[in-house]
């Protein structure tokens, strides 16, 4: 008969009901991973900020590994920015008006709940609505009705302004048309429901009479092209998640290409890491394995007034004697290479593993844990695990090789 | 692109209208810190690309603003 352990489900040459790292190798203090490091782990990986609309989301494993699929899911999803209800007096929500009173709830055409676009005579110049838009692209939908009655408003069109580009226009008379586009605007702009003249031109001439054009099923979608790291879980069981708050300072997870699903910071002016409570004791001896990738100065370790200290350097030097964490050493790829420090350079600039062992002196400032880069030295680097041991209650070579062969590093 | 002043509520007050026009919720608390200068008056905070105010403009802050970061 077989057992459970018989019926193993293959996955990218994970075996899902076997021992993972956490369960060869427990009492890690801290364990942060987009992969499972624990078969009895039933928490996230990380939780996620989308940039369109600012939701959050956890983002869990699927067969023990990230679960890239939600990733994308979440942080591409469509949402509305804007969604007319004009069935009401009050059902503007945002839109805003030039040149144009807008009321609600108008039967014309042989529907109901219409916005009027209301021109009063003598009126010159231009005469729009606009949406305050904050992303990059928007689809947009609107059904318009114009009056045959008109004599200066000739067109109806949605766009960006004056010399940008048209999405959608009609200039169909005594009947609903439904036009559709998609905007493409820079941060900042407006999407711009606009009367044009018969001349085409976006000044009206001084009306004769009143004028108007009617609008219904505005509708605004858009979706994301950036998520952001808000939390990365600890699995260790200690509790010691890492986050960060403030949003300038979360490093980015790619959502796309090579390095899908890695926690990543990019050259930003600003300073991004993500930080825990784990207390770095005065006098223990940590190991921390590292996979990941570097470019300039990454650093991984403690903090002090908030900034983040001690790491590694691309040519292999460290910034850590005045940090409070000192008697480093550094191993890439499971080999020492404390007397090669380029050699950890090379290693880490293609995603690697680094092994680093280091003690925080007695009487030194409190440290607690921090990863990313500080706001003086704009560098870059990728996450894709970070662990932290007691010296003394692991294995180093063991774990490094597990690691190695787990990521074929 | 950093907003400085030596008026460290203005910086305070534009961070507020940038997390009342985002709307975060959950984790995420706040759009920036202030950053203050170790002189002691000058403040800066990290612009966000979609929200402009009236305040003093800078490319990126200097070394002097960040004394202690060494790597």
């Amino acid at each position: 008969m077989l057992g459970l352990r018989n019926e193993i489900t293959s996955f990218n040459n994970v075996n899902i009901y076997i021992d993972l790292l956490l369960n060869i190798y427990p009492d890690a203090e801290v364990a942060h991973s987009l992969d499972k490091l624990d078969k009895d782990y039933e928490g996230s990986a990380v939780r996620v900020r989308r940039e369109s609309d600012n939701q959050e989301q956890d983002i869990g494993f699927v067969s023990n590994l990230f679960d890239f699929t939600s990733l994308e899911a979440f942080v591409t999803e469509e949402y509305d920015l804007y969604t007319s209800d004009f069935s009401s007096s009050g059902g503007l929500n945002g839109l805003n008006q030039s040149g144009t009173t807008i009321t609600t709830n108008y039967s014309i055409g042989g529907e109901d709940d219409a916005a009027r676009f209301f021109v009063a005579a003598e009126h010159s110049g231009q005469s729009f609505s606009t949406l305050n838009c904050a992303k990059e692209t928007y689809s947009v939908t609107c059904d318009v009705y114009i009056p045959s009655t008109n004599v200066a408003i000739d067109k109806v069109t949605i766009w960006t302004g004056y010399g940008a580009e048209t999405f959608a226009t009609t200039e169909v008379k005594d009947e609903w048309v439904t036009i559709t586009g998609e905007v493409e605007v820079t941060s900042g702009a407006v999407i711009r429901i606009q009367a044009l003249a018969s001349s085409g031109s976006i000044n009206l001439p001084t009306l004769e009479s009143d004028e108007a054009f009617y609008i219904k099923n505005f509708d605004v979608t858009t979706t994301a092209t950036n998520a952001y790291v808000t939390t990365w879980y600890d699995q260790s069981g200690n509790g010691v998640n890492a986050t960060q708050s403030t949003a300038s300072r979360q490093p980015k997870i790619a959502v796309q290409g090579t390095y899908l699903g890695y926690i990543e910071n990019e050259n930003t002016q600003a300073n991004a890491n993500l930080r825990s409570s784990y207390p770095y004791v005065a006098g223990q001896r940590f190991t921390s394995f590292i996979v990941g990738q570097q470019f300039g100065s990454a650093v991984f370790g403690g903090t002090n007034s908030g900034s983040v200290y001690y790491g590694v350097a691309e040519d292999g030097s460290a910034g850590t004697s005045i940090n409070g964490i000192d008697n480093l050493s550094y191993f890439g790829n499971g080999v020492s290479v404390a007397d090669s420090r380029e050699d950890v350079a090379s290693l880490m600039v293609n995603m690697a593993l680094l092994t680093t062992l280091a003690q925080r002196p007695e009487g030194s400032a409190t440290q607690t844990l921090a990863m990313g880069y500080t706001v003086y030295t704009y560098n870059s680097c990728r996450f894709k695990e970070y662990i932290i041991y007691n010296n003394q209650s692991v294995d180093r070579e063991e774990v490094e090789a597990y690691i190695m062969e787990h990521y074929d590093l | 692109m950093y907003y400085t002043s030596t008026n460290k509520s203005e910086l305070e007050s534009y961070n507020q209208a940038v997390n009342t026009g985002e709307g975060y919720s959950g984790t995420t608390t706040e759009w920036a810190e202030v950053i203050e200068h170790p002189n002691g008056t000058d403040y800066a905070i990290l612009k966000h690309p979609n929200y402009d105010a009236e305040l003093q403009e800078v490319e990126s802050l200097g070394s002097d603003w960040f004394p202690n970061s060494e790597l």
